[in-house]
């Protein structure tokens, strides 16, 4: 039986497009690298069933949760980097992170699993498979906003897919930040509250996104927001079988110099709401050594959540050399 | 053709030493109500048994041919169906050569013709009834197989011979059971609706016969759905402890589970139209680490030859150290175990009065009437007044009526304590 590439749901013998996800079967693969921290193929922590957990995550054998994303994980293509980490307070890790690059463009996804949903790693982790083979198998360099609209797309179909054939309460559901950089563009698309910083060597850095929430709307139209009223917090747009619909918001701005794309989870901007606090704490070095230190930090300050944090810089760096 | 949906309602937390966890699964069936405009309505046979037995002699026989005529009035055409006079052995009323036949203007006109020539006379084989009823759906192909059971007696034969033929036709067919007159007994028309998943009922007044046998009729040809299993997946380590169904009556499926798998089994639910109904899913499981959560039951409907009939419904259970949260009860779940323990209560207390236990049988009826006035069971609360005084329901103070045999209010009173009040869904936990 074979698999979808994008979103891993079974495939039927003369299927010219996968069911779950609407990936073409036959859709060329031009990507050069591609990581993500779905894991989905570990043996149950409990009795070592080896049959693959169904669509809440759960181990058919002995009904134990199975692992589906890693628990902490640092993802490194040189030219993109990506670090998840469970955190400080949480029991498990349910946001997951995927990565990719391709000659002339690197793109990273984050999803936030929902806490008050069910198994949402189950959802962020079908997420962000099926959004980075999306991008990464779209030309994403020719229309990354198109690309990145497809891909959450993709990536809530393939949320909802994954959990289909059951009913929860609270489906598995999650946020979404999907960016691409290319020779000319920086590129975001997202639904929630995970966000994307764009800090310039020269100039003023900013947070790219507005939160889909009714304190992150207010803030952008310049309503001062205490952040006291949790309500005003609570999420208005994600992705998973229970989510309202329509299209991903998206920004698309072409730099006038050198600077660095930061997708992060709310694990890190809780830290850092501002965008100058976060420039601030980025230090000189590669994506990677970006990441860590960010996810650190926010461990540092007290780990409330999960955190993932993905570094892109722009322009993209020369392969074997990025201390420029 | 059908569309079923299943739903869950549960405690989810549980001690760190394991222990039981109570689910009631919501199984409903949008099925459209009028399966011979939809094309492929299933085939339906249907055989009317009534009790022919001297005891039935003068109004009683009168009403249970009226209800007869009634209830092949209700036929849709092409339902085959047969007429069984029964009485020490079963006779094949219509037609007489023991077969099914299906229904048109001329059959139904000669089935009523056979019904006019019944004659009350003889002794009450409720067991060769039955055994007839299954000869007779064994030769026929219909999806859908029904049969109404009339009877004013208590069973004439050998003790364990009703028990026998009851294994023997289940699953052959569905039986309601309706009861008349003063002479039948409670437990064995809750036996035969229980062994057949149908219902159990008494009637006061024979003179309601009629409109009892023509519901029944009518709620079979509203049925769509053969042959529906309550399919239920378990983690290795947990045990089922009892599958009852619980709305619209009580009925123990425990034992009538047939395994799919080392993890899965099945439990018959008989033919759906477009209703719901409520199952009490009981199991027990072992202890886990506080904060773990882990899939404790997979609820999903089959058709008999097991392809899914709905989504699986997941229910998750998740272990703590915090007793305020692993004792809460869900709502729901509370209601409906406080309407079976009613009627178990109530079983135990006329099973007392008939062993003579007058201490026991007074305290299962106080606990029944506590029970009745707990969960709002007023129709059954009436029914326990008739049969004791009830002396105050709140605390359960009640004093039994005679110190003699079992009286027929009481007989009423437990063939009649299965029927629930539906609990509604909209009791969620905060």
């Amino acid at each position: 039986m074979s698999a979808c590439v994008a979103c891993r749901a079974e495939l039927g013998p003369g299927d010219r497009f996968c069911e779950a996800c609407g990936r073409a079967v036959d859709a060329p693969s031009t990507v050069e690298s591609l990581l993500t921290t779905e894991a989905p193929d570990q043996p149950c922590p409990d009795c070592r069933e080896t049959a693959p957990p169904d669509g809440y995550g759960y181990c058919p054998h002995c009904g134990a949760r199975r692992v589906v994303v890693a628990a902490s994980a640092e993802l490194d293509l040189g030219t993109v980097a990506g670090v998840t980490d469970v955190g400080r307070r949480r029991a498990a890790n349910e946001d997951a992170l995927a990565i990719a690059r391709a000659p002339g463009v690197s793109a990273a996804v984050v999803c936030d699993g929902i806490s008050t949903a069910t198994r949402a790693d189950v959802a962020s982790g079908s997420a962000v498979r099926a959004a980075i083979t999306s991008i990464m198998e779209n030309g994403a360099g020719h229309a990354p906003e198109a690309a990145l609209l497809q891909a959450a797309t993709r990536a809530g179909a393939a949320a909802t897919a994954r959990a289909a054939g059951e009913l929860a309460p609270n489906p598995p559901s999650c946020t979404l930040v999907a960016g691409i950089v290319t020779a000319g563009s920086v590129a975001v698309a997202w639904l929630g509250d995970s966000r994307a910083y764009w800090l310039p060597v020269r100039g003023e850095p900013r947070c790219v996104t507005v939160d889909d929430s009714l304190a992150g709307q207010l803030g952008a139209a310049g309503v001062p927001v205490s952040g006291a009223d949790p309500r005003s917090r609570a999420l208005l747009r994600w992705i998973g079988a229970d989510a309202p619909a329509g299209p991903a918001h998206t920004a698309v701005f072409s730099p006038e110099g050198p600077g660095t794309l930061v997708l992060c989870s709310d694990g890190l901007s809780h830290y850092f709401d501002a965008a100058g606090e976060l420039a601030a704490a980025v230090p000189a070095g590669d994506p990677s050594a970006v990441a860590r230190t960010l996810v650190d930090l926010a461990n540092a300050r007290g780990g409330h959540d999960n955190v993932t944090v993905a570094v892109l810089p722009f322009p993209i760096p020369e392969e074997g050399g990025n201390d420029e | 053709m059908s569309d079923f949906t299943v739903e869950a309602d549960w405690s989810p937390h549980l001690a760190v030493d394991g222990g039981v966890v109570d689910i009631i699964v919501t199984v409903t069936s949008s099925a459209g109500g009028a399966p011979a405009a939809q094309g492929a309505a299933p085939s339906v046979a249907q055989v009317i048994m009534v009790d022919c037995s001297g005891s039935m002699a003068g109004r009683e026989i009168e009403e249970a041919k009226r209800a007869t005529n009634a209830a092949i009035d209700a036929l849709r055409d092409g339902v085959r169906f047969a007429v069984i006079a029964g009485t020490e052995r079963a006779q094949a009323a219509f037609p007489v050569n023991q077969t099914l036949v299906p229904a048109n203007d001329r059959t139904r006109r000669e089935a009523k013709q056979a019904v006019r020539t019944m004659r009350a006379g003889g002794g009450t084989a409720i067991g060769q009834w039955l055994t007839l009823a299954r000869h007779l759906f064994q030769a026929d192909p219909a999806e859908i197989r029904h049969a109404i059971l009339l009877t004013d007696g208590a069973n004439g034969e050998a003790r364990g011979t009703l028990a026998r033929v009851l294994e023997e036709c289940a699953g052959a067919f569905v039986c309601d059971s309706r009861g008349v007159g003063s002479g039948w007994v409670a437990t064995e028309l809750r036996a035969i609706a229980s062994a057949l998943l149908g219902t159990a009922d008494a009637l006061a007044d024979s003179g309601d016969l009629a409109t009892e046998f023509r519901s029944m009729i009518e709620a079979q040809m509203g049925k769509v759905v053969a042959d529906v299993g309550l399919r239920l997946w378990t983690p290795a380590g947990a045990d089922v402890r009892a599958v009852k169904q619980v709305f619209p009556e009580v009925v123990d499926l425990t034992t009538r589970r047939t395994e799919v798998n080392a993890r899965s089994g099945d439990y018959p639910l008989g033919a759906w139209g477009a209703e719901s109904r409520d199952y009490h899913v009981s199991l027990s499981v072992p202890g886990a680490k506080p904060l773990e959560t882990r899939a404790v039951l997979r609820a999903g409907v089959v058709a008999r030859d097991g392809t899914p009939l709905a989504e699986q419904k997941l229910v998750t259970a998740t272990w703590t150290e915090d007793i305020e949260q692993s004792t809460k009860v869900n709502p729901r779940v509370a209601q409906y175990l406080g309407q079976t323990e009613l009627d178990e209560a109530i079983q135990e207390a006329v099973a007392a009065r008939k062993a003579g236990d007058t201490e026991r049988a007074t305290a299962k009826f106080g606990r029944a009437a506590k029970l009745a006035h707990e969960t709002g069971r007023v129709g059954t609360l009436k029914l326990i007044e008739k049969a004791v005084e009830v002396v105050d329901a709140p605390s359960g103070t009640v004093k039994l009526r005679t110190t003699g045999g079992v009286s027929r209010d009481e007989e009423m009173l437990e063939a009649r304590s299965q029927k629930t009040a539906r609990v509604g869904r909209g009791t969620k936990e905060s």
